[in-house]
């Protein structure tokens, strides 16, 4: 090691132009990098939740809905004003970019018909093809709307107060902030003291995710600033402030780099992830840095006679020949930690871990290459700042209390950890899984409101859909298989969360009704199939050929409920379609089956991968931390140990996440991931230095608190940097998955650097493991 | 000298103007093109055999195969069709008859026969805009539109699918015409050498593109009066992506079709 480094001081201009150019290729990378807001991206492909929302997808269309919920502030919604301004939103929405045309139901829509009968027939009509000029044509309205029930909670609220256009979306390019921007100025102009207009639905929601990730371009910046001051505070020296800033920052840009090549999109949950490599790549830096300050201090005073620049030199030599290869270790597991989490089936995390990856492994090659190039081209190091760095401070302090403590007062540090390992598992036992998205948000943000209002008004802001599948072409239109879905319509309904669901049998009993001049006797599925057939045929005069598009497919093979919820908690939806599988198993015999997708079903999906998932990725990230410890030291000992303040912060985290109430999602997640491979850096780095330490001999105490003052006050330089750099995120108002990173993570970083500092030297003096004391033993 | 210049330009612009007009239409008008398109389409009588192809957004397809007989009313061009649906097997037998009434203030006849029920039904709003037994063809499509009530104005000559042709510009004469058809407009590619409609593009009550109609495969069905008949009918909306393509297997002129097979007796009698 030590010679590479001599090779590198040696070429010290050659490495930093390789360096820049490399950074500079890397940077011109950028350009394959695809950021998307892509909600693909965050579900498990494989799951049978999602399977079918792709196939929904396929035969259906892909959904995305939004509703516009207008209510009149006086009276109801049948008047001239208020009709007016439905008709002009319907037409706008209509118009709009990403629009799918075919699938806008309002009171004005096309797709919106009456179906009613008289001795003649079946008249189907556009509901309001013209805004009614006179009461007798309001009262018409008004007929033709309550006497067709499937229009009741979706199109109009049962207080006739709330009227709702609810339109189908695609993605555009500009993503869902141009769609909701485009939303806005269609209602805007509608906005006056006679209506109340409310805009939900899960566009809204993904547009809020973009505008609040793009708040990473000044959070970013106040990070690396928070973690840049940190350091000036725990090394008083201006290389201390901005060194491990560069190696840091050049980590970032390489990771970028690195993951525009290897093709993986960006997605908004990884927006964050640029802080956690900017703190991991510091935090090396960090305890190379220190070493370098205690080495060239020790050269100085050794060797009063060698110049400046040579001693920095040796300097930077010696330190990197003996942090080095326990930097090396510890990057190296923290990546493969991070890198083994492409086995997720998510592609958001799997983005996370290859990302996290690339960024520890371009610290270390920064480390071991550009930074001792440059500190070695740096002038050497005034005595002024040598002593600045050397002086007593409150790290110091704290760094000694901990040895203290580990060393003499064992019995109260076990104590008080197994006390809060107790109080926090008890925690952990309430930690609930949701990942209900609308839960990312703030309930004072006006689109959560919005979108509650919109949900106790009507039928639902939340989708879900079965897919009933026929065995052949018209399957649909048997009676047995009409009155199975007709059962689980009423099934689901029964539920007081789902306002409403809709299928083709409404359509089709309405029909039948119609066409025995409109007696509600028989608002029934008819026994025949080939007159159902032919009822279908009949509507179709006057209707047009994609009325039911939504409902069934062209060859009636296939049929869909809609079912709108009012929540969009996946613990409430995974009940639901548990409870509707059970219902309708056997329901169609050999006629039909069923499949359950689309909507909020992604986020019971995702809820259900990860409770898996995500114990298999601790456990994982773990192996590979106990496994390559144990053989670096050559010893299972040290495996073991080096878990200890692992597990202290994951249960921790679990417990806070418990007792506050913060969902275990999609957003929180990787935090424990984040956690175990920041922490497992703290214990490897105070193993080798407390073994390194007692090598030199002499007095065992002192050896132990020399490298609890080195080592262990880097550790705290460290997780402060850290705890910092995201506690920084807790500024992003409005958005849960920020304040939750920004307080767990430092929280984490808290809990992991104090058991490293106590539990775990308390352990190791307890047990005086050979892979440190073995010099001692001889 | 400034004052000569402009007056120059005037002269210029008018009589650019002047040679700009259409040669044609100084020998056709525009009413005259639409009048000849009209009677183009109007056969006699004839007996059909055709396929439906129902195409939705994401490309799946439904087939339905239909038999047609059709009749002009004597002394009248209004047409009288009857429609029996012979595949798939649950509305097999399914039969539509319209009947064309030209007459103001009398409104078309669309009567349906459905097997299962054994009954004739009568379709009571008969507007025009409505879809053509569930095709992207309204009932107006395919009867055609009666010249007078649109004012025709020809916007350009132009070779389209290798035909000279007039496109012709026709707006609805009134409201309710418009509400009647369901367009605000339609555009016409017509054939110079027999006024057949090559192309037509629709557009809905709030002036966007609704529907593309391309006719083609066109065969001269009636020699001696002339009378051409696009074997390929497609009608495409832009707006639901849905299409539907009519095809004739079979299409020929017959005097021997009686009258009263035009009748909602006769529907009830074929059960």
């Amino acid at each position: 090691m030590k010679r590479f480094i001599e090779t590198i001081i040696r070429y010290r201009k050659l490495t930093i132009t390789l360096n820049i150019l490399l950074t500079l290729f890397l940077i011109s990378q950028f350009r394959h990098l695809a950021i998307v807001v892509d909600l693909d991206t965050l579900l498990p492909q494989t799951h049978p939740l999602v399977a079918a929302t792709n196939k929904i997808g396929q035969m259906f269309g892909n959904k995305l809905t939004v509703a516009i919920g207008v209510t009149a502030t006086q009276g109801d919604i049948y008047n001239q004003r208020v009709l007016g301004k439905i008709q002009r939103i319907t037409a706008g929405v209509m118009n709009l970019p990403g629009a799918v045309r075919s699938n806008i139901n309002s009171l004005s829509s096309r797709k919106a018909k009456s179906i009613s009968g008289d001795a003649d027939g079946m008249i189907v009509r556009p509901l309001m093809e013209k805004i009614p000029v006179n009461p007798a044509g309001l009262a018409a309205l008004r007929h033709a709307v309550e006497t067709n029930p499937v229009y009741s909670n979706l199109l109009i609220s049962k207080d006739r107060k709330t009227a709702q256009i609810v339109a189908e979306f695609k993605k555009i390019p500009g993503g869902f902030l141009a769609i909701q921007k485009n939303l806005n100025r269609v209602v805007d102009q509608e906005r006056d003291e006679s209506v109340l207009i409310e805009v939900g639905g899960t566009p809204v929601f993904l547009a809020l995710l973009e505008k609040f990730s793009a708040r990473m371009g000044f959070l970013f910046p106040l990070a690396v600033l928070v973690i840049g001051l940190i350091h000036y505070e725990a090394f008083r020296t201006l290389q201390g402030l901005i060194l491990p800033l560069v190696t840091a920052l050049m980590a970032v840009l390489w990771a970028l780099g690195f993951l525009g090549m290897s093709g993986q999109p960006l997605d908004v949950i990884n927006a964050t992830t640029p802080i956690l490599i900017l703190a991991i790549a510091a935090g090396h830096a960090v305890q190379i840095l220190k070493r370098y300050y205690e080495e060239y201090h020790r050269l100085h005073t050794e060797k009063p006679s060698m110049s400046l620049k040579s001693l920095s030199r040796e300097a930077v030599a010696l330190s990197l020949s003996k942090v080095g290869p326990v930097m090396l270790m510890a990057g190296g597991i923290a990546a493969i930690g991070f890198f083994s989490l492409v086995i997720f089936e998510v592609k958001s995390i799997q983005t996370f871990g290859i990302f996290t990856g690339f960024g520890i492994l371009s610290a270390l090659v920064l480390e071991l290459t550009f930074i001792p190039a440059l500190r070695a081209s740096l002038p050497a190091p005034g005595t002024h700042e040598i002593q600045r760095e050397k002086a007593i401070t409150l790290w110091d302090r704290i760094a000694l209390a901990a040895y203290n403590a580990a060393q003499n007062k064992r019995k109260q540090v076990y104590f008080a950890a197994l006390i809060s390992i107790a109080i926090l598992s008890v925690g952990g036992y309430w930690l609930k899984i949701d990942n209900s998205q609308k839960a990312y948000f703030y309930g004072s943000l006006q689109e959560k409101q919005d979108d509650n209002r919109l949900n106790e008004r009507l039928a639902g802001t939340n989708t879900f859909y079965i897919l009933v599948k026929g065995k052949s072409e018209d399957s649909i239109k048997n009676p047995q298989v009409l009155r199975g879905i007709e059962a689980i319509q009423r099934f689901l309904e029964k539920d007081p969360l789902v306002g409403k669901t809709i299928s083709i049998v409404d359509f089709i009993k309405k029909m039948n009704q119609a066409m025995h001049g409109d007696d509600p006797a028989f608002f029934t599925i008819p026994q025949d199939q080939n007159l159902i057939a032919q009822y279908l045929l009949l509507y179709s005069n006057s209707g047009e050929p994609g009325d039911f598009d939504a409902y069934v497919d062209t060859g009636y093979q296939n049929a869909l409920i809609t079912t709108f919820i009012k929540s969009d908690g996946t613990a409430f939806v995974s009940v639901l379609i548990d409870k509707v599988k059970l219902f309708s198993n056997q329901l169609f015999g050999r006629d039909a089956d069923i499949e359950i997708g689309g909507g909020i079903s992604g986020g019971v999906a995702l809820t259900e991968t990860m409770v898996r998932e995500k114990i298999l990725n601790i456990l994982q990230i773990m192996a590979v931390v106990f496994i390559i410890t144990s053989l670096v030291f050559r010893s299972v000992w040290a495996g073991m140990l080096i878990l200890v303040p692992l597990l202290a912060a994951v249960s921790v985290n679990f417990g806070i996440m418990g007792l506050l109430g913060i969902p275990l999602q999609i957003g929180t997640v990787i935090i424990s991931a984040m956690a175990v491979g920041i922490g497992a850096d703290y214990g490897i780095y105070l193993s080798y230095r407390l073994r390194e330490e007692l090598r030199k001999g002499g007095d065992e105490a002192s050896a132990l608190r020399r490298a609890f003052q080195s080592a262990g006050k880097a550790i705290l330089f460290v997780s402060s940097a850290v705890a910092g750099g995201f506690g920084i995120l807790m500024l992003s108002w409005g958005f849960w998955i920020h304040l939750y990173l920004g307080f767990l993570i430092s929280m984490a970083m808290l809990v992991s650097s104090a058991s490293a500092l106590t539990l775990f030297p308390a352990l190791v003096f307890h047990f005086r493991p050979k892979f440190i004391f073995e010099e001692r033993l001889k | 000298m400034k004052f000569k210049l402009i007056t120059l330009f005037l002269f210029a612009a008018a009589y650019a103007f002047l040679i700009s007009l259409p040669a044609s239409a100084q020998t056709l008008t525009a009413r005259e093109i639409a009048e000849k398109n009209y009677l183009a389409g109007k056969i006699s009588a004839s007996i059909s055999e055709a396929t439906f192809r129902l195409i939705s957004a994401n490309g799946q397809e439904r087939i339905r195969k239909t038999s047609g007989t059709s009749k002009l009313k004597s002394g009248s061009l209004d047409n009288r069709s009857l429609v029996t649906f012979l595949t798939p097997a649950d509305v097999k037998g399914t039969m539509i008859l319209t009947i064309e009434n030209s007459e103001p203030g009398k409104n078309d006849d669309i009567w349906i026969y459905l097997p299962a029920l054994k009954k004739i039904r009568r379709l009571i709003s008969s507007n025009k805009k409505d879809s053509f037994v569930g095709t992207d063809f309204s009932y107006g499509d395919v009867i055609g539109y009666k010249v007078d009530e649109w004012k025709h104005t020809i916007v350009r000559e132009e070779l389209f699918a290798g035909n000279e042709c007039y496109v012709l510009e026709s707006l609805p004469a009134n409201d309710q015409i418009k509400d009647d058809s369901g367009y605000s407009k339609r555009l016409s590619w017509i054939r110079k050498d027999n006024f057949t409609a090559l192309k037509a593009e629709l557009f809905d009550l709030n002036g966007s593109p609704l529907k593309t109609i391309r006719l083609s495969n066109h065969q001269q069905v009636d020699a001696a009066n002339h009378k051409w008949a696009a074997f390929t009918l497609e009608a495409e909306n832009i707006q639901t992506m849905h299409k539907t393509i009519i095809e004739f297997s079979h299409y020929e002129v017959s005097q021997k079709i009686r009258d009263d097979v035009f009748t909602p007796r006769f529907l009830e009698s074929a059960r």
